[in-house]
Order: C-alpha cells, then structure tokens, then sequence
C-alpha cells in the first residue's frame, strides 16, 4: 500500500508539474510577431548586454554568458515590474529602451539619411531567409526574383507583400520561419532583387525536387536550377 | 480478463482506501480542463480563420456580379464621357474581386485562370477609362474585348454564385480542407459536393482568347522579343565561356565552369548559358553570369564576394566613372548615368544611352560598384537587351513652349531634356522631360512631344546616398 500510495504522489506531481509547464510556456512565448524580443532560448549579444546591464543593476547573479535561461527571464521580470512595464518576462522593444539598449534592427537601417527604392526589403528579406537560407546567394535572389516577377505577373496578387502572403504560396510563410530576423545575405539578396536582378529567367516557380509533394509543378518547364531548387515559368 | 478486473477493483480499493481518490480525481479535471481550454482556443482561431475566408469569398463574389453587370452597362454606352465612369467603376470592381480571391487557400494551379482574368478585365478597363477621358471613342476591336470581358465576367460570377448557393443552402465551404487538399479531397469527402467548384471555372477559363491593350497585364508584355537577340546567330558554349572572360578581364580569372543552359521547352524567356567563375585568388567561385544564346550579350553579371571593408574608399564621383569606363571598354558607348543608390558599401548606378540628345530610358543597365576599391559587382542588362535598337524617333510636333504651358505655374522648372520613356504597356513615348521643383521637393513631368499628353510624373528622391524617383 505505502509503494502505492507515494507512486500516485509522485504520478499527481508531474502532472501538476506539467500543466504548470505548459502554461508557463504559453505564457512565456512571445505571441506578437515580433522580431525584436527575446525570451526564453534567445541567445546572443544582446541577451549578453541585458545580462550585463541587470547584473550591473542588481536583478541578475547568473553568468553573463549570452544565453537567455530561468535566471535571466526573472531578472527581466521583475527589472519589468519595477519600471511599470508588463512582467512576462520577455525583453521587447519597450524593455529594451528601458534597459538602454540599441538594438540594430534592419528596418531602421534604411530610415532617416537613407531613401530606398522600396520599402519592401525588410519584408522580401525575411521571405528570402525563411525560405532560403542555406542556398548560395545566387539561389537566394533569385527568390527575390520570383517573388517578383508574380508581383507583375497577372495570376498573382499584385503587391510584394499580398504575393509572400497568398495562402499556400510559401513553406516559410505557413510555419512562420517567415518571422526571423533576416541575415545580411537575406538583405543584400533581397536588395539585389528589388534593383533588377534575376538569375532565374523570369520564373514564377521554383521548388525543392527532394521534397516537391505536388505532381503538377513537374509539368512547369525549367528555366534553371540554382542551388537545391529549380525555378521554371509557364 | 477476470485478472485484469481483479488488479483494477484491487487498485480502486487500494485508492479508496488511502484516500488519494478525490486527489486523482480533481489532478484528472484539472487536466481535462487545460485540455478543453486549449481545444476551445483552437476552434475560435479556426473559426475566425473560417470567417476571414468566407468574407473574402463573399466580397469577391458581391464584385464579380457588379463587374458583370458593369459591362453591360458600358456596352449600352455610345460617347466615351458616357463610357469613362463606368470603366473607372469596373476598374475597381475587378480590382477588389482579385484582391479578394487571392487572398483565397485554393491551390495556385486552380485558382490562376479566374485571377488572371480578373487582373486584365481591371487593367483592360484602366486603359479604357483613359482612352475615353482623352476622348477617343472605342474602335470595333475595343467593343469586341468589351463583349469578351461580359461573357467571362458571367461564367465567372455564375459559377461562384452556385458556390454561394451552397453555402446557404447549409454546406458550409471547409476552407481548411482545401487548403489542405485541394478541391478534390473535399469533394470526395462530402456526399453532397461543391457543384460549381473553381476547378470547373478554370476549365471554362482554358480557352479564354488573348487580351492585347496598352497596359501591364496586356498579353503581348510577355510575348515581347528581345530587340538585341532577335534573329542572332546562336553562340556554342565555348564561344560564351570567350565572352566572359573578355567581360571580366582573362588576367583575373582562374577557372571558368558552364553550369546550366536555358530548356528548349521554356517560351517566353531569353535562352541563356550559365557560367559560374572562380577568380585568381579564391577557391570557389564567386562570380555568376548569363551570356544570352542568341548574339551572345551578357544578361547579367553578380560577384558576390563578402568585402570585408565597409569603409568608402572611393567617392560616388568616382564609382561613377569606374562605372562609364566599364561599359565603354564593353562597347556600350554613350551611356549617361542617371539615378543612383548607396547601400552598405556599394553603389547601384543606373544607365541609359544617349543619343542626338535624346535618353533612351527603356534601354536600361545597371551597374553594382564596390565602394572599397571601384569594382564592378554587379551588371544588369535586361532592360538594354529586351529594348535596345535604333530608333526611328516620331516628328515632333508640340513646341518646349507649348509643353510647358501643359504644366501648371507653381512648377519651377530647372531643366528640360528630351527623352523616351517605357510606359507600364512597354509602349515608348518621346517626351520633354521638366526637371523641376513643386513645394521645394524635386519632381520629374513628361510631356508627349507629338501630343502634349502629361505621361508620367516621377518624385525625386535625393539624399546624400541616393538619389532615385518615385
């Protein structure tokens, strides 16, 4: 009876323990698209800075070694409460001023001296990067391109972001990869795109052979194959 | 069996009897609890996803039927002021149908016919709001579009109709069904299916004829034939991997690879080699270039070697002229720079030829200078190989006075050219070009030299690192 009795105590814990984990989870997940917050798992230099400016202030005692743990997320909790943020926990845009720290994000980049031909690069660039990264650079514009030449095709929506958007258009899109923050070869990629160039012949299609579940992009002839993709128009 | 039953009473008699019962009972609900919190989340999210596809579904709908209805209308019109409103309209109504439509989770390969007709049916009826604005009344062919346009319109706005009437009749559309199989999967899961479906608007679409008028989604844009390849001898391959190594410069080059060439099956494209080169002191290759097959031009060039110097050594006067010099040694003579953009260390500079004058906007290249040392990064030429030809200019007939006169007062001109330029149809017009400036910021107005029409109004955009148009 007693081995009994502690397994249903110890059966009953984990599961208050894992609905309390879950919960956490779900509250400890930034939910906004946000591509300037760090939470749980972030790694990084700018989780090192927080680290630095909370132990310097007295929230943190762990190490500062850029990784964003337990002791972390609740030194920013409660840096967050003192200063009347939200306490969740995750450093944001507006817990990061508080803290004073400059975070370099892209789209900021092109403000201010700074006029571009398309305020879209930002956008084409986090497309790129979902769907791309990995590829040689050459394959990574030519996404740029695709994208593209459907913003002027006429079977597509006719803005850059209503063609990445389109339901089903992309992977990346549909599992959110789309929300990373872009690397530099995204960017300069994507800039390279929007100024004209395109290494796939006009294509409106391209798709990875190993993984293709569609039969009928077979019948899409193919202008190139750049990478682990082939690009083709009809 | 009876030893189970057996351990299971012994088990609940064992729970009874230590009192963790009511424990187990209440860490049970509070489990079944998150779970139907969290299932209850998923079915609101699932819903408003629902409802934002059916609204979508429903708007485009409300705006293909008033399309059709449109176009009859314009059909009962005889002057073009009794044309234009209706056209604007219709202009609108397709717009938002394919706006709305799109935004539909149809599998592309289902869906695009009925987009593509809604993007021209849009376009077609821009292009005949200005016709008639200008005055110009519609010619036979023009009606005969018109009439082509209703009768789609009405396939179309049937079709989706018999949908509509589905759906009220309590079918509810399953829109993350088709997303995730397509129509047919949801057909065949649901006894009463889906009567007018989109598979059979793109079978009624297949042979929808072609639609040339001066605008961007006009059939013939695709259709275009590069002037510069045009009845070009083909090039081998070796002879491509020559007209490399003579743009790059032989002494900087260590290996060349072909990588690719253009499928014969693929229409509409510029045949191309592809070439990738490894420079003297890499490993990999770090250029890739497109020599066209036909006349063997370069399409376009990109290196891609990560510069570590972000520091400007060199001026944009500078790049500039690295840049004139590059095509000048590549026989592109007489090419004028116009707009340019700074980004992270490199600078895309673009040309036009110049010629009696006259820029020749249409011929496009586009040179990517290196910053650091005044490299040449990056070439594009599509513009110059689709467009470039000698012209036969039209006569002018409007004096630069005369166009100016076009312009209002307040527009301070600066400076006038003369120019022709693409409009969105690809069609070229010679224009004057004002230079000028309206509430202190810089604008470009072009004028039509044979009719006077204002074609095109472009903002300047200038700063230090940039000066481009809008």
């Amino acid at each position: 009876m007693r081995t009994k009795k502690i397994i249903l105590v110890i059966v009953t814990f984990i599961m208050v323990l894992n609905l309390s984990y879950a919960f956490w989870i779900y509250n400890v997940t930034a939910k906004a698209v946000n591509t300037i917050s760090y939470t749980w798992g972030s790694e990084g230099d700018v989780v090192r800075q927080i680290q630095q400016k909370l132990k310097q202030w007295g929230y943190y005692n762990g190490n500062v070694d850029g990784k964003y743990g337990y002791q972390t997320w609740e030194a920013v909790k409660s840096f967050q409460s003192k200063n009347g943020l939200k306490a969740d926990g995750i450093a944001g845009k507006q817990t990061l001023e508080k803290i004073g720290i400059q975070v370099k994000d892209s789209s900021q980049k092109q403000r201010g001296d700074n006029v571009s031909s398309s305020k879209d690069v930002r956008l084409m660039a986090a497309a790129i990067h979902g769907e791309g990264r990995g590829e040689p650079y050459e394959g990574q514009v030519a996404i740029g391109a695709v994208i593209l030449n459907r913003v002027r095709h006429s079977s597509f929506p006719n803005t850059i972001a209503g063609v990445i958007y389109q339901p089903g258009a992309f992977d990346a899109v549909a599992d959110g990869q789309i929300n990373l923050e872009p690397g530099d070869s995204a960017l300069k990629a994507a800039r390279d795109a929007l100024n004209g160039w395109d290494p796939t012949g006009g294509a409106i299609y391209y798709w990875n052979p190993a993984t293709a579940k569609s039969k009928w992009i077979w019948s899409v002839p193919i202008t190139k194959r750049i990478g682990k993709h082939v690009f083709g128009k009809k | 069996m009876e030893e189970k039953n057996n351990k299971l009473y012994q088990w609940k008699k064992g729970l009874s009897s230590t009192g963790m019962y009511s424990v187990t009972i209440i860490a049970l609900a509070i489990v079944l609890g998150f779970g139907l919190y969290q299932y209850k989340q998923r079915l609101n999210y699932r819903q408003y996803l629902q409802n934002r596809f059916q609204e979508s579904f429903y708007e485009a709908t409300t705006y293909v039927d008033n399309m059709e209805n449109l176009f009859t209308k314009v059909r009962l019109t005889k002057t073009p002021d009794q044309s234009a409103p209706l056209f604007a309209q219709l202009w609108r109504e397709a717009s938002s149908a394919q706006e709305n439509l799109s935004e539909l989770p149809y599998d592309h390969n289902t869906i695009s016919k009925a987009l593509k007709f809604l993007s021209q049916a849009s376009d077609f009826s821009f292009s005949m709001t200005n016709k008639a604005i200008e005055g110009f009344e519609l010619d036979r062919e023009d009606w005969d579009k018109v009439a082509q346009l209703q009768k789609y319109a009405k396939i179309l706005s049937d079709e989706l109709n018999k949908i509509k009437q589905e759906i009220n009749d309590g079918n509810r559309i399953d829109w993350e069904e088709i997303e995730r199989g397509g129509e047919e999967s949801l057909a065949k899961g649901n006894a009463k299916m889906i009567t007018g479906s989109f598979s059979e608007i793109s079978k009624q679409f297949e042979d929808i004829p072609t639609l040339i008028y001066d605008g961007p989604f006009s059939d013939h844009i695709e259709r275009m034939q590069p002037r510069m390849t045009r009845n070009k001898k083909k090039i081998s391959k070796e002879e491509g991997k020559k007209i490399v190594e003579e743009f790059i410069g032989k002494d900087k080059i260590k290996t060349i690879k072909q990588t690719g060439e253009t499928d014969t099956k693929v229409e509409h494209t510029i045949p191309v080699y592809s070439y990738q080169v490894v420079l003297k002191d890499q490993e990999d290759p770090t250029i890739s270039i497109d020599i066209t097959q036909q006349g063997g031009h370069v399409l376009w060039m990109l290196n891609y070697t990560e510069k570590e110097s972000s520091k400007d050594n060199i001026s944009l006067e500078e790049a500039r002229k690295k840049a004139e010099k590059f095509l000048e040694d590549r026989d592109y003579p007489n090419m004028k720079a116009s707009y340019y953009e700074k980004v992270d260390g490199t600078v895309v500079i673009n040309f036009a030829p110049y010629k009696d004058n006259v820029i020749m906007y249409p011929d496009l290249i586009k040179l990517k200078v290196s910053m650091d040392d005044g490299e040449i990064i990056g070439f594009e030429a599509l513009g110059y190989i689709m467009m470039h030809h000698d012209r036969k200019l039209p006569e002018i007939k409007i004096s630069q006075q005369e166009a100016r006169e076009k312009i209002t007062k307040d527009f301070r001109v600066t400076n006038v050219n003369m120019a022709v330029i693409p409009l969105e149809s690809k069609r070229e017009v010679l224009c004057y070009e004002f230079k000028g400036e309206f509430d202190s910021q810089p604008f470009l107005i072009y004028i039509n030299a044979e009719s006077g029409k204002q074609e095109k109004i472009l903002q300047i955009l200038q700063s230090k690192n940039a000066v481009l148009t809008k």
